[in-house]
């Protein structure tokens, strides 16, 4: 077949990004932040909170990262990267002014402008915080277009909590209710709750037209979304934030299907109503 | 559709020329089996062939390829598109309709430069085909075809019968046009129904595909699952040879200098244990049984809710390649409750 | 970066995994640039010894004296590496019964199975250590690499061929000469012992006959599986 589609660029190949920053936020997770080389790709690169994007430490590999940084402020880009595999273990070898290699960003992300005029609740569990940070910036940047704003947080201990000076702070913002819990550990100087992210629940009331955001780790999910059913949130307000196996990142491989869905390119962020229909989702 | 007649006699000059300004893939005996090759001077091509054991989408998807080279600090480097045109002989309907739901998934989207640039230099030839005993097409709606070749050429016994299905399809023809003749007379269309007929009555496997993605998505907590996954061996083989399975996964390969390397991707299977693996160590498909039903699910549910049509193809590869003889045919008709299952495996 | 410090050594075996990378005679000068050689007697009289970043060892543990150089090879290196599908499964020496896979003394990275190991995998494996990167699994069986290059299935055809049973890597070397995999690179990571038995016990072949044949080289994994089938 000759004439099939217009020429566009190799979706394979990355672009160069250079590393700006680097800070530890747990003994496994590093804060970090990175500009594109190219000036024009850095300034034109937009996204919305909940995408990923495709990081390459080049020679070893590539691992999809949520994106932690918020589009509303733009130049540097943030991951939090935990080392768990190969490619993210060759990550954490690199030093400030090491290059990346960047591809995306992918996927749909959290559907911000469904969000706005809503009452919003954010629920992590350890390093799930990386995609609704971004979601919880970009409220703050731009707070009178959304209701109230709770965040739930749970880690399993002090340590494994990431951006704790940040929550610290944010925890002061009067228009933010911040719960944070630990699971264990030593809590004597912990001000905050103990507990599983779920017995948060507990503790607040949710408003009628909540929307909530989850991004917990996979076998939380059940629980979580039961909770949030239980408090009266409609299961297609609830959009979760999933992992899965990726290659592409772009709707190729194959690898992250989700029965007719790819995680890369439907997702990473879908519904309770999704996981319904969907089985083996959550 | 334009139609023309090639005398058989006529069918090798006609590809022999061809073969002098393309890259011309034929299908070709190499002992008891028939492979898809570039095409040498003297070389037996298969004509009636039953299938063979890759699909097409080699030419068009790799088992390995390199998708670009890198230097610390200089960027990266594709390697050097193939150029010239390649003309691709004697793909079955089956495998025809298995490229252009290939093309779903490399063209919609983000185009696949890689498979678009060797889709694009291309030309495609079908040729007819008479079923065996694995075969299926029929079932799914893709024992004939109506586009998606440049000819498509129906063996009548003493000549073919040649659909012209685009532009370059009518160039070929054009430029060839003392081997063939426009004239198709009322005996060539008797004997064109005569084989499409008959060709209809052959077929012995069947596969019912009303509501069948409905009927897998009922099925999906049925033991039945493991029990065939326990025959399985999770080899790979029924997706290597699967004209429509396009999965892949892509890796890195440093060069002992530590500064240099190449990106590349290959093949893989959803068979595999590590296939839903992730980093943390999560396995989303932890058994074999959750795999197989992957797989099949993918193909007659998947796909079908992606895209409105299956991705099989119905061209009997995977079940003729099966080393533990899997006849996935008959596991889709006994979840359909069509037979008992204890007659699987 | 600093070069890695390497060693290879060898316990009971037949040295043929050390020996490809010796014959890797293109390559070598670029790995011996790369690396601080510590020790490799195979290959040299000068063994400085010491700590090491990686270790590659080949061949099982037969004897005390392979259980005293495993143990001070393991206290001294950063990682160490079980080449050749002795040192990663027992291999032939498991058969003896007297010979284990080195995982069962110590900790083991990387495994690297072959009889002999791939040179282009062990090459692969160096440049990604050198990188400071635990080489890449390879999770498909024989099946992958032989059914790419068309070969026809000598198990469809009767023959007691391991492929299904047995990590890849090799380019399916056997069946592309259409002689039937004999396993030399131990378990794949998913084998089903108890479906090819069925599948070769439907050929007409004897179960225990088959359960040697398969048992041949895959040492420690044979027993606990293997053999549950009867």
């Amino acid at each position: 077949m000759s004439q099939l589609l217009a020429k566009t660029e190799n979706p394979y190949r990355p672009v160069r990004a250079k590393i700006v920053d680097l800070r530890d936020l747990t003994p496994e997770t590093r804060l970090f932040q990175v500009k594109l080389v190219d000036p024009k790709a850095a300034r034109d690169f937009d996204y919305r909170p909940g995408q990923f994007c495709q990081i390459s430490a080049l020679g070893t590999g590539e691992a999809p990262i949520s994106i932690s940084s918020s589009p509303t402020r733009p130049g540097l880009l943030e991951f939090c990267i935990r080392r768990v595999g190969r490619t993210t273990s060759a990550l954490h070898r690199l030093n400030p002014n090491d290059e990346v290699g960047i591809r995306g960003p992918y996927g749909n992300g959290f559907p911000v402008d469904y969000m706005e005029g809503k009452d919003v609740l954010i629920v992590a569990g350890g390093v799930g915080l990386a995609p609704v940070r971004s979601l919880l910036l970009y409220i703050l940047d731009n707070r009178d277009q959304f209701r109230s704003v709770t965040l739930l947080y749970g880690a399993r201990s002090l340590e494994d909590m990431l951006f704790r000076e940040e929550l610290k702070t944010l925890e002061r913002h009067p228009d933010l209710n911040i719960l944070l819990t630990l699971d264990s550990g030593d809590t004597r100087l912990w001000p905050f709750r103990t507990g599983l992210v779920t017995s948060l629940f507990e503790e607040i009331t949710v408003a009628p037209k909540t929307v909530a955001a989850v991004c917990v780790p996979p076998v939380a999910y059940k629980f979580v979304t039961k909770g949030l059913l239980d408090k009266g949130i409609s299961g297609e307000d609830i959009f979760m934030s999933l992992e899965r196996k990726m290659h592409c990142g772009i709707g190729k491989c194959g690898c992250c299907a989700v029965g007719s869905k790819y995680c890369c390119q439907d997702g990473p962020v879908f519904t309770y109503w999704d996981a319904l229909n969907l089985p083996d989702m959550i | 559709m334009k139609t023309v007649v090639l005398p058989r006699e006529n069918l090798e000059p006609f590809l022999g020329r061809i073969a002098r300004g393309h890259d011309l893939i034929v299908p070709k005996k190499t002992g008891n089996d028939v492979v898809f090759d570039y095409y040498q001077e003297g070389c037996q091509i298969a004509l009636e062939y039953r299938r063979t054991l890759l699909p097409p989408k080699k030419f068009f998807l790799p088992p390995e390829e390199v998708l670009f080279r890198y230097k610390k600090g200089q960027g990266f480097t594709e390697p050097e598109p193939e150029v010239g045109r390649r003309v691709f002989f004697g793909l079955h309907p089956c495998d025809i309709h298995a490229l252009k739901r290939l093309d779903y998934v490399f063209l919609e989207g983000y185009v696949d430069t890689y498979y678009r640039r060797r889709r694009e230099r291309t030309l495609i030839i079908g040729l007819s085909c008479l079923p065996d005993d694995k075969c299926f097409c029929h079932s799914m709606g893709t024992d004939l075809v109506s586009d998606g070749f440049d000819l498509f050429f129906t063996d009548l016994g003493e000549v073919y019968l040649v659909e012209v299905g685009s532009t370059s399809g009518n160039d070929l023809v054009l430029t060839h046009r003392d081997l063939v003749s426009e004239v198709v007379d009322e005996a060539i269309l008797k004997e064109y129904k005569t084989f499409i007929s008959t060709r209809s009555d052959l077929f012995v496997q069947t596969l019912d595909t009303s509501g069948l993605s409905k009927i897998l998505t009922l099925e999906w907590e049925s033991p039945f699952w493991e029990k065939v996954a326990q025959d399985c061996l999770a080899c790979g083989r029924c997706s290597m040879s699967c004209p429509t399975c396009y999965c892949f996964s892509i890796y890195d390969q440093v060069n002992l200098d530590s500064i240099s390397g190449e990106r590349s991707r290959s093949w893989t299977s959803c068979l595999y244990k590590d296939y839903a693996l992730v980093a943390g160590g999560h396995n989303f498909r932890p058994s074999r049984g959750a795999r197989l039903r992957q797989r099949l699910m993918h193909k007659h549910k998947d796909f079908f809710e992606q895209q409105g049509v299956s991705a099989c193809v119905g061209c009997g590869r995977c079940q003729a390649n099966c080393p533990a003889g899997i006849d996935f045919c008959q596991v889709l008709t006994s979840l359909r409750g069509d037979i008992s299952e204890s007659a699987v495996g | 970066m600093s070069k890695p410090r390497i060693g290879i050594y060898g316990l009971t075996s037949c040295a043929g995994d050390q020996l490809v990378l010796l014959n890797c005679e293109d390559e070598l000068l670029d790995v011996l640039s790369a690396v601080d050689l510590r020790s490799f007697v195979m290959a040299t009289s000068q063994n400085p010894e010491g700590e090491l970043d990686v270790a590659f060892v080949e061949g099982a543990v037969t004897q005390d004296s392979d259980l005293e150089l495993l143990r001070d090879v393991r206290t001294r290196s950063k990682l160490l590496i079980a080449i050749g599908t002795c040192a990663v499964w027992g291999g032939i020496p498991y058969l003896s019964g007297r010979g284990v896979p080195i995982s069962q003394h110590v900790k083991v990275d990387y495994s690297l199975p072959g009889c002999p190991i791939e040179k282009k995998q062990l090459l692969s494996a160096l440049s990604s250590l050198i990188h400071g990167d635990l080489p890449l699994k390879l999770p498909y069986p024989v099946c992958l690499e032989c059914t790419i290059r068309e070969n026809s299935c000598l198990l469809q055809a009767g023959e007691i061929c391991c492929g299904p049973l047995t990590a890849g890597g090799c380019g399916a070397r056997c069946p592309s000469h259409n002689r039937p995999c004999l396993g030399c690179r131990g378990p794949s990571l998913d084998p089903n012992y108890q479906a090819a038995t069925k599948i070769l016990a439907k050929h007409g072949y004897d179960v225990e006959d088959v359960h040697r044949k398969l048992a041949l080289f895959s040492g420690t994994n044979s027993s606990k599986e293997g053999r549950q089938v009867g």
